[in-house]
């Protein structure tokens, strides 16, 4: 298991999110609420920076007794939504919402001495 | 000519007499559509589909407005022998454009009119004649009651949309009560388009066509790709998850085109149609049939190969004659398929659209002992639905 170094904690929180060289891999890092995440950079779709795409709560829909569609906002789901078509992935799994079998490679983040570092080894090379 | 009923035709046609439909009217409608019926909602085209008798006119049975009920029943029976038809479902083609019609309490009128005409003097079960009463648009709770009056006959194996001219289109939840009623009998829907006058009324840039040849190209499959995009993201399946749905009319081309297009629009706007848990194309592959009329014919039989693997047509596709229509189609369309085994051919004329349609409310009908038997000699095994 390696560790790469991203930068200060609470820079991340203020930024909301950084892009860093990885082993010479484009990933992004996230800060939203209390959480940390990382993915890889490229859009699976067609190649695009993801990781500079806005990040905001999954809408989503359900049918009220008369089977009218009523939509909502999931806070418990956010998305970062590709800035060149606007696919939308899973900041947890990387999982596109549209389409289960789209991924982004994603990266643990962990937190050591008020420095957040992006933990690369085998497990997270097997989910590409 | 007679063949061995081995088909189940999902889509025919016959030129039927709509000037005694008045009779079935209550009143105001009764006397305010008396005697004008046939004129007033004959299609208008911008050609005549028989191309100037280049194709032969007499196989719409003549003039039937002068026949009488029997003689339209000898015919509907004497067109499926010569097709090897066991079961034929009529869908009532002077009824496609309904949907252009904008008077509400007429339409439903008409409506009703036509699935007690139908009932009364043309569909039998027992001789594999079924009927699909036609809901359009314009009232919903209507409609529904409407299915709700007529479902038990067990000549209705469906009910019918016309895919022409609806607003807003057949994936709004306005609809509901008419999608409740048809899984409330096990009916499916059938989405039945028009032609010439399609994209001369239903989309103004259109407008201008010149010939039939212009409009009737693409003027069924625009309807159907306006209906299918609407009920897709609008979660009809998701809505009715036991709903079945077949679209006619538009041979078959366009449904891997419709499976990926919308795939790919999903991924781009999701957000949209969030009520979707899997892409569109899924779940035409589980909710959605299609009428196999008017076949596209490529030369290289792998590129319809091709077609039949990327939309599953040996599950999602039916036979669909049209006849006696200009466009009809022969069942040597499907025969000639050489990648098709047998087996997939038996699927494509028969078994799917026994799995799809309602045929046993009145019990086993005697075609369908029929249709296992023109199978059982040729040495295909057909087993009832």
């Amino acid at each position: 298991v390696a560790e790469r170094l991203v930068g200060r904690v609470e820079d991340l929180r203020a930024a909301g999110s950084v892009v860093v060289d990885v082993d010479g891999r484009s990933v992004g890092v996230f800060s939203v609420g209390d959480s940390l995440y990382a993915l890889r950079n490229r859009c699976p779709h067609q190649g695009g920076p993801l990781c500079a795409g806005v990040v905001v709560d999954a809408v989503r829909a359900r049918l009220d007794e008369r089977k009218h569609i009523v939509e909502y906002v999931d806070e418990t789901t956010q998305v970062v939504a590709c800035p060149w078509h606007g696919v939308e992935f899973d900041l947890r799994t990387g999982v596109a919402l549209a389409d289960p079998a789209l991924r982004v490679r994603t990266y643990p983040v962990v937190v050591r001495d008020g420095h957040v570092h992006v933990v690369v080894d085998g497990s997270a090379e097997k989910q590409r | 000519v007679t063949k061995p009923p081995r088909i189940v035709d999902t889509d025919s046609h016959y030129a039927e007499n709509i000037k005694g439909l008045w009779k079935y009217m209550n009143e105001p409608w009764r006397s305010r559509t008396r005697g004008r019926l046939a004129e007033r909602y004959l299609p208008i085209s911008i050609g005549d589909r028989f191309m100037d008798d280049r194709i032969d006119r007499t196989r719409q049975f003549g003039d039937t407005d002068d026949l009488d009920p029997g003689a339209v029943n000898k015919t509907i029976e004497e067109c499926m022998a010569a097709l090897g038809v066991a079961a034929t479902l009529l869908v009532p083609n002077k009824f496609a454009l309904i949907g252009h019609l904008s008077v509400r309490e007429m339409a439903v009128a008409l409506c009703n009119a036509h699935i007690d005409y139908h009932l009364n003097e043309v569909a039998d079960a027992a001789r594999g004649i079924y009927t699909l009463p036609v809901v359009s648009w314009h009232d919903p709770e209507a409609g529904a009651a409407m299915i709700d009056r007529v479902a038990d006959n067990p000549a209705v194996a469906g009910v019918c949309l016309m895919t022409s001219h609806t607003m807003p289109p057949w994936g709004d939840v306005r609809y509901n009560p008419i999608y409740e009623a048809c899984v409330r009998h096990g009916l499916p829907v059938v989405m039945h388009g028009d032609s010439g006058m399609t994209l001369t009324e239903g989309a103004g840039y259109a407008d201008g066509f010149q010939s039939l040849i212009e409009s009737h190209s693409i003027g069924f499959l625009v309807s159907n790709e306006i209906q299918l995009t609407s009920m897709i993201f609008q979660g009809v399946a998701i809505r009715y998850p036991e709903l079945k749905i077949v679209f006619l009319e538009s041979g078959l081309m366009y449904v891997p085109m419709m499976m990926y297009r919308l795939d790919e629009y999903f991924l781009k706007r999701r957000a949209e149609a969030p009520l979707l848990e899997m892409p569109p194309s899924e779940y035409v592959r589980r909710h959605f049939w299609f009428g196999t009329q008017p076949i596209e014919a490529p030369r290289d039989p792998r590129a319809m190969e091709a077609i039949f693997e990327m939309a599953d047509g040996r599950d999602r596709f039916v036979f669909a004659s049209d006849y006696p229509h200009w466009d009809y189609d022969d069942p040597i369309t499907i025969d000639r398929l050489s990648f098709l085994s047998r087996e997939d051919k038996a699927k494509v004329f028969a078994l799917n659209a026994l799995g799809v349609f309602r045929f046993e409310k009145g019990g086993k009908q005697p075609w369908q002992n029929a249709l296992s038997d023109a199978w059982k000699t040729s040495g295909q095994p057909v087993p009832s639905s």
